[in-house]
């Protein structure tokens, strides 16, 4: 992705520009990203700890692994997106003599890498912590539930940006945007709860397909999002309107539908709407 | 790139029937005039005139209905971030990175420029007091202004654009502003600054735009405007007699009906005043050259459009290729 | 070497004939001596806050009347004949003020003896006053210079 960026920029010193821009994105995300580390880290560590048989220790280190890495993409997307453009900032990245879209895409890049790059080293590190307080635990063993727990990441660090961008340039505080992702981030994280239950049926792939649905239904908000054509602000009052800003139910509807007004997101979202609940359908079915 | 920033003599920008809209909102309404190189130029206007979203357009921030412009013979449409690399810009409301220092927020910015940036803007800061280890979040609202505009101009641009650069400013740093604008001007290169503070617009600039409901009301230079036009007091003989007409245009007349009537004119002639004066229900006629802001307010409430002078609108040249 | 002007940009005059006069003045009070050095353009414009075209212009306009010269390499400077003409020059645009305000008293309909024994009367009254402060409304009358065209 960004080699194609970079190929748009003729500017000879695009090269310290990328530089510099990455600069900006690090300072910015590490004190976020080293915090919840450290917090997911030993909180992790400790909630296996205190869990009494084996089976329990794996499931709760399991099913709180998911919800970390959840707390840590909503975070990096939330701070990347929303409190750049709350304190108009994105504007002034904006002045610069680049092109928008340089600008949001090494944003959305630099981002999904910072949270790839977390859920991995828990999802590896948390395991090898284990093992030295004397019980084993090894996704490694379990291809699937890694690649599950990144594609999960992504899915909520591209809804979570797409909120946050929407919601931010409208002048909302950062505290409205995690409130408002906090419900939605329950909804997701509550299939993880029951997701050795899943795998134990081989509905694993259900389960990945959905959420790569979702990675691409949010992938295409954000980019619908970011004001990527040069010229188009950032105000997001004029595209969802004054009324829908309110709407604390609505939110996650009003920004996927005005994330792309286009077909393209709808047709993901509705697939992924309907694999959710398909797999409730089917969730219930395997309790009854 | 340097080879396309035209010579001298022509503009430095030039809009031609530039429209915009927000919703059912006009922001601009067919505006055009051209600014030759090396003036201070004014955009005045009420907030909300349509002062921010032209200088956007210009910068190719913003995307015009119709109409066109070009900066530096660069189309604004299509070549927006080479056009944002050779203009220095302030905007209306500088958003800085609060967590950077002022040393920091200048190298950081000076990926984006010339090699020259970085000593240019130590000595910019240097000249404006602002120490470079500073954090910028900790900077008053005067110290992050002159942030912003030791940014904008670290790169000499030939042009300087100026969003309402000294509006929400203390006494001391619209001073500086107001010094680095004549500075800037007086090297030979073009400062576009857009304000409704019209002293400070009456002080510094050359040409003035005044710009309402997104309509250009008038484009001139500041001299020409003075000298075109006058301000007379007229004070009738009985209350009950009609002012005399007058072949001056009329840009504005108050105290419609009552004895002591104030106009304000244009285009007139020292024979339309005697005129006046030897009226027979004319008792006196006072004339003073109207400030700035006497036209400006004159010109809003009548709502009027002057041409504009032949000195002004030359015919936007050839946009150079 | 600062000038300090004192420039108000909205009174009327125009303001490169403020710079121009003040200049005037002070080579005319000594302020300024024939020979010295005055500040460049680019100086005078940012010390005053004013357009440096409108100082071009006022130091053209002295040029034009040899009160100012170049001198080559470093500047400008007080022409060695200006004492004598700033003298005439700021005569001029006194007298130039008192038929504005001959003017403006004619057209209240006074008679110029009554301008002549008004005039008179605010003559006395200054000089007796003089040593307190100068009146300050008289300098600034309600109604500004007219423009001189008839």
């Amino acid at each position: 992705m960004s080699s194609t960026l970079i190929a748009h920029d003729s500017n000879p010193r695009s090269n310290v520009m990328w530089k510099r821009l990455l600069w900006k994105e690090r300072r910015e995300l590490t004190p976020v990203w080293m915090a919840i580390m450290l917090i997911g880290f030993f909180g992790l560590v400790m909630i296996a700890f205190q869990a009494s048989s084996p089976e329990g220790k794996k499931e709760i280190v399991r099913t709180c692994l998911y919800s970390f890495t959840a707390i840590l993409s909503a975070t990096l997307a939330i701070v990347g997106f929303a409190s750049e453009s709350e304190n108009e900032t994105l504007g002034r990245l904006q002045n610069l003599p680049l092109h928008p879209r340089s600008v949001g895409g090494l944003k959305l890049v630099a981002g999904a890498i910072a949270t790839l790059a977390g859920t991995l080293l828990l999802a590896l590190l948390v395991p090898v912590l284990c093992s030295a307080f004397g019980f084993s635990l090894n996704p490694s063993q379990e291809p699937l539930p890694l690649l599950l727990l990144l594609v999960g990441s992504l899915l909520v660090y591209f809804i979570a940006a797409a909120i946050a961008m929407a919601y931010g340039s409208m002048g909302k505080s950062l505290f409205l945007v995690v409130a408002l992702f906090l419900p939605f981030l329950f909804w997701l994280d509550s299939s993880h709860w029951h997701i050795t239950e899943y795998l134990d049926g081989n509905f694993g792939f259900v389960l990945l397909i959905q959420l790569a649905l979702g990675v691409v239904a949010g992938l295409i908000s954000v980019v619908r999002l970011v004001p990527w054509v040069e010229g188009r602000g950032l105000n997001m009052r004029k595209v969802l309107g004054p009324a829908e800003t309110t709407s604390s139910a609505g939110h996650l509807a009003s920004v996927s539908a005005s994330g792309a007004a286009s077909g393209g997101a709808k047709i993901f979202w509705t697939c992924f709407f309907a694999a959710r609940l398909l797999q409730v359908a089917f969730a219930s079915l395997y309790a009854s | 790139m340097s080879q396309e920033i035209n010579n001298n003599t022509d503009p430095v920008v030039s809009i031609t029937n530039l429209s915009k809209r927000y919703g059912n909102q006009t922001a601009l309404d067919d505006i055009s005039f051209t600014i030759p190189a090396g003036v201070v130029f004014a955009l005045l206007g009420e907030n909300g005139a349509g002062k921010s979203t032209s200088l956007k357009i210009l910068l190719g921030l913003e995307k015009a209905d119709s109409g066109s412009a070009t900066v530096l013979g660069l189309d604004s449409k299509k070549r927006g971030i080479d056009i944002r690399s050779a203009v220095g810009y302030v905007p209306e409301a500088p958003a800085l990175y609060g967590w950077m220092t002022v040393g920091e927020i200048g190298w950081f910015t000076a990926g984006f420029y010339g090699d020259g940036f970085q000593n240019e803007f130590e000595r910019l800061t240097a000249e404006y007091e602002l120490p470079l280890g500073q954090k910028i979040g900790k900077l008053s609202k005067g110290g992050r202004a002159k942030v912003s505009l030791a940014l904008a101009s670290a790169h000499k641009p030939p042009l300087l654009v100026m969003d309402e650069p000294t509006s929400g400013l203390d006494t001391l740093v619209r001073r500086k502003f107001l010094e680095s604008m004549v500075d800037v001007s007086a090297s030979g290169r073009t400062v576009l600054l857009s304000s409704h503070q019209i002293p400070e617009v009456e002080r510094v600039a050359d040409i003035v735009a005044i710009v309402n409901q997104g309509k250009l009301l008038v484009c001139d230079t500041l001299d020409n405007l003075k000298q075109t036009m006058e301000q007379w007091v007229v004070t009738l003989k009985d209350e009950s007699s009609e002012l005399p007409s007058t072949k001056s245009t009329i840009v504005l007349r108050e105290g419609r009906g009552s004895r002591r009537q104030r106009l304000l004119v244009s285009d007139t002639t020292p024979e339309c005043l005697w005129q006046l004066r030897d009226d027979p229900v004319v008792e006196e006629v006072l004339v003073h050259t109207p400030s700035l802001e006497e036209i400006f307010v004159g010109l809003m409430k009548s709502g009027k459009t002057l041409p504009a002078s032949k000195r002004v609108s030359v015919d936007s040249p050839e946009v150079s290729s | 070497m600062p000038l300090f002007f004192d420039i108000n940009a909205s009174n009327g005059v125009p303001v490169y004939e403020q710079v121009a006069r003040q200049i005037v003045n002070a080579v005319a009070s000594g302020g300024l001596a024939v020979g010295q050095m005055i500040p460049s353009v680019r100086e005078t414009a940012k010390e005053l806050a004013i357009n440096p075209n409108t100082v071009a212009r006022a130091y053209r306009s002295l040029q034009d009347e040899e009160i100012l010269e170049t001198v080559r390499g470093s500047g400008i400077a007080v022409a060695v004949a200006a004492k004598a003409k700033c003298k005439t020059l700021r005569g001029s645009v006194i007298r130039g003020r008192i038929a504005d305000v001959i003017q403006d008293a004619r057209q209240s309909q006074l008679s110029d003896d009554e301008i002549m024994k008004m005039l008179q009367a605010e003559m006395k009254r200054t000089n007796r006053s003089s040593n307190r402060s100068s009146n300050r409304s008289s300098n600034r009358p309600t109604n500004r210079p007219t423009k001189g065209k008839q």
